[in-house]
């Protein structure tokens, strides 16, 4: 889980090389372009691209792709909630149930636009280590409070998460099973709380240590940011593909798939 | 009581424990030694069935351990704040016989004879996040108790303890008829409490048999990271004299 | 009611994840600098205790806890929820960076509700302490059902029957959340009552 974060951080690639914040912004405008997209050709073409991102970064294909599995679970019930209640052209009709055409296409839009843009994080989050992701956003001109939250709680979310793994080991060995009940409930609600205690009672130890060793309010990254222009100029190599694929697709030139606009 | 057959268990790649072997008779009360990261922990979840062996079985009671919940055997935390998460120490310790669908008078006085032998009485209505260290260790060991499994393993019952909690753990431990599995770094608590003893090192059991012929045997002990109790150094110069 | 990445239009994601951007600046500003550790701490608390799970029926979910989020952290639920979904989608691939605004809003403006909710309003109403965990509790997690419902609406007309079908099935969440509030927020008052300011 947690240390799989940095895993491939230290590869050496076009990806990795890259300027973290001009990286940060390209891959939010193209995650943000893609979700303008709207016909089934558009889609692929467009996935085929971030293939082509994911392999310039040398980050394994098989690791990056398998970050796309989880997201089906949610998108799977989703689109069959869809294809059977969109409206449109029927399909296939078995009864009550029907399947529309327009519920098909969507979905399968849908479906290869979000592994997409998660195949697109994750190359973003893996192609750095995490803590200069984070200690960039500072610069991005994100509050340093935020920047601060998300550096500390990465730091102790491991802890606790396997202090969470004890007690629900601990739970049970003494015989627990969760179950539709309010003592189920109960002792649910009281695990939580515990765990919330026992976080609450690191925080105090961890603020007086980080005085101590002349903590003042800022995270310091050892890492220096210099932008060159080569960073812009990848930025824009990456951007222009997507952009020219979002104005066919605004503009009708490939009919192919084309969906009732929304 | 509990046999132990061919056991191996491996995370990913590395093995953690190969090939162990173990009878452990009703009664025994057995210590368990050995550097950090040498599977004592590893084979105490074993015993559980909170892991799932690669290979091998146990078997307690002549039944084989399937990795649901087995009330033969209770377990107590080595950080009892693992443990603990109700609203009091009534609570905490009626929590496993509620689970095990006990009767309200069974209940009552499961709980009520656990916190006796354990001296924890005059703490039931405060919530156990309140208290001492040493009076976690003894309501943790009191909600297992409350179960009463025929098998008890304590993962370092004596460590972050004063002196004092030291000693209520040892008189208690030996004031029960239970068959108990003792791991612990204080070889000082296990000469006390324990009357045979494994070191486990190297993803093996090096040795078993009596605790101070075990620890006398200075080659062996150094050899697995160890050093000799104090109270042994008297009885090990004996021990020359003897043979000299 | 975790919306992903693809689904919304680009008009709503954009937006939302400008508002979400505006309101988690302007909120994480608000912070005190000494109180960042704790703040730090108690995200990374919430984001493990709602990898816990509870039966809804024949189902399982995992708990929500947006909540009780805003009761322990006031404004500073919003950072919170919004950095405890950037870890979501880190480490359990939830999402992208096109849902992520989205998701923030949907989860935190109710969040900051129960803020209020619980330190304003409720100690004026006259109502239990049971009755008020209750509804903080459960009342973001139909807001945050009826939030998504609503993007869902306004990016297509295709989503009107998923939206329907989400807002029924978390009737039952929502009340299996506010109950877990009710015996959380007793267990915490009575254990460690500081962590209430």
């Amino acid at each position: 889980m947690i240390t799989e974060i940095d895993k491939y951080a230290a590869i050496d690639s076009l990806i990795h090389r890259w300027d973290i914040r001009v990286k940060i912004i390209t891959f939010i405008m193209i995650s943000f372009i893609f979700s303008a997209y709207r016909s089934l050709f558009t889609v692929i073409a467009g996935f085929f691209l971030i293939i082509l991102i994911s392999m310039l970064s040398k980050i394994p294909l098989k690791f990056i792709l398998s970050k796309a599995r989880v997201p089906m679970y949610f998108l799977i019930p989703m689109m069959l909630m869809l294809i059977v209640s969109s409206g449109g052209d029927v399909l296939v009709s078995a009864g009550i149930v029907k399947v529309y055409k327009e519920g098909v296409l969507l979905s399968s839009v849908i479906f290869i636009k979000s592994v997409s843009i998660i195949i697109l994080f994750n190359i973003m989050i893996h192609s750095a280590r995490f803590v200069d992701t984070a200690c960039s956003l500072k610069n991005l001109k994100l509050s340093d409070n935020l920047v601060n939250i998300i550096l500390f709680s990465y730091r102790y979310i491991y802890l606790f998460f396997q202090d969470l793994q004890k007690m629900r080991t601990a739970l049970k060995l003494r015989g627990f099973k969760s179950r539709n009940s309010m003592v189920s409930l109960k002792t649910s609600a009281y695990l939580v709380g515990s765990l919330l205690i026992r976080s609450y009672e690191h925080t105090e130890k961890i603020y007086n240590a980080m005085v101590l060793r002349g903590y003042n309010g800022a995270v310091v990254s050892n890492r220096v940011f210099r932008l060159k222009f080569r960073d812009f100029l990848l930025a824009l190599a990456v951007t222009a593909i997507p952009a020219i694929l979002v104005y066919a697709d605004m503009n009708k030139i490939m009919i192919f798939g084309k969906l009732r606009t929304w | 009581m509990v046999e132990i057959r061919e056991l191996c268990f491996s995370y990913e790649k590395s093995a953690v424990l190969e090939n162990i072997n173990l009878k452990i008779n009703r009664g025994d009360c057995l210590g368990v030694i050995g550097p950090n990261g040498a599977g004592k922990t590893t084979l105490f979840h074993l015993i559980c069935g909170i892991l799932k062996p690669r290979k091998g079985s146990v078997i307690i009671n002549s039944k084989p351990v399937t990795g649901s919940f087995n009330r033969d055997v209770g377990f107590v935390f080595q950080n009892p704040d693992d443990q603990l998460f109700n609203i009091s120490v009534y609570d905490e310790i009626a929590f496993g016989p509620i689970n095990m669908g006990y009767s309200r008078e069974e209940i009552t006085a499961s709980v009520h004879k656990a916190m006796a032998l354990t001296g924890t009485d005059r703490h039931s209505r405060k919530p156990p996040h309140h208290l001492s260290g040493g009076e976690k260790r003894m309501v943790a060991i009191a909600s297992v108790i409350s179960m009463d499994p025929e098998i008890i393993i304590y993962d370092e019952p004596t460590s972050n303890l004063d002196i004092r909690a030291r000693r209520k753990v040892i008189n208690f431990i030996n004031s029960t008829r239970k068959t108990n599995i003792i791991a612990s770094h204080d070889l000082e608590f296990i000469l006390e409490t324990c009357s045979r003893l494994l070191i486990i090192d190297n993803n093996s059991i090096i040795a078993d048999g009596d605790p101070s012929k075990i620890m006398l045997n200075r080659e062996l002990m150094e050899s697995h990271g160890m050093e000799m109790p104090h109270s042994l150094l008297h009885r090990m110069k004996e021990h020359i004299h003897d043979t000299q | 009611m975790h919306i992903s990445d693809g689904i919304l239009s680009t008009s709503v994601s954009v937006s939302s994840a400008a508002a979400a951007l505006v309101i988690a600046s302007v909120t994480s500003r608000k912070i005190k600098q000494e109180d960042v550790p704790e703040i730090a701490v108690m995200t990374a608390a919430f984001f493990v205790a709602s990898i816990v799970h509870v039966k809804v029926g024949p189902a399982s979910a995992h708990l929500v806890l947006n909540g009780m989020l805003g009761v322990l952290l006031g404004y500073a639920a919003f950072p919170a929820i919004l950095v405890g979904l950037l870890f979501q989608a880190i480490m359990f691939q939830h999402g992208g960076l096109t849902s992520l605004g989205a998701n923030a809003v949907i989860m935190g403006l109710p969040a900051l509700f129960a803020a209020s909710f619980y330190r304003l309003i409720s100690p004026s109403s006259g109502l239990g302490i049971g009755v008020v965990s209750f509804v903080t509790g459960a009342l973001p997690v139909l807001i945050s059902t009826a939030l998504a419902a609503a993007f869902l609406v306004f990016s297509g007309s295709e989503f009107y029957g998923t939206a329907k079908v989400l807002g029924v099935m978390h009737i039952p969440i929502a009340l299996v959340e506010g109950t877990v509030t009710v015996f959380a927020v007793s267990f915490l008052k009575r254990v460690r009552p500081q962590l209430f300011y």
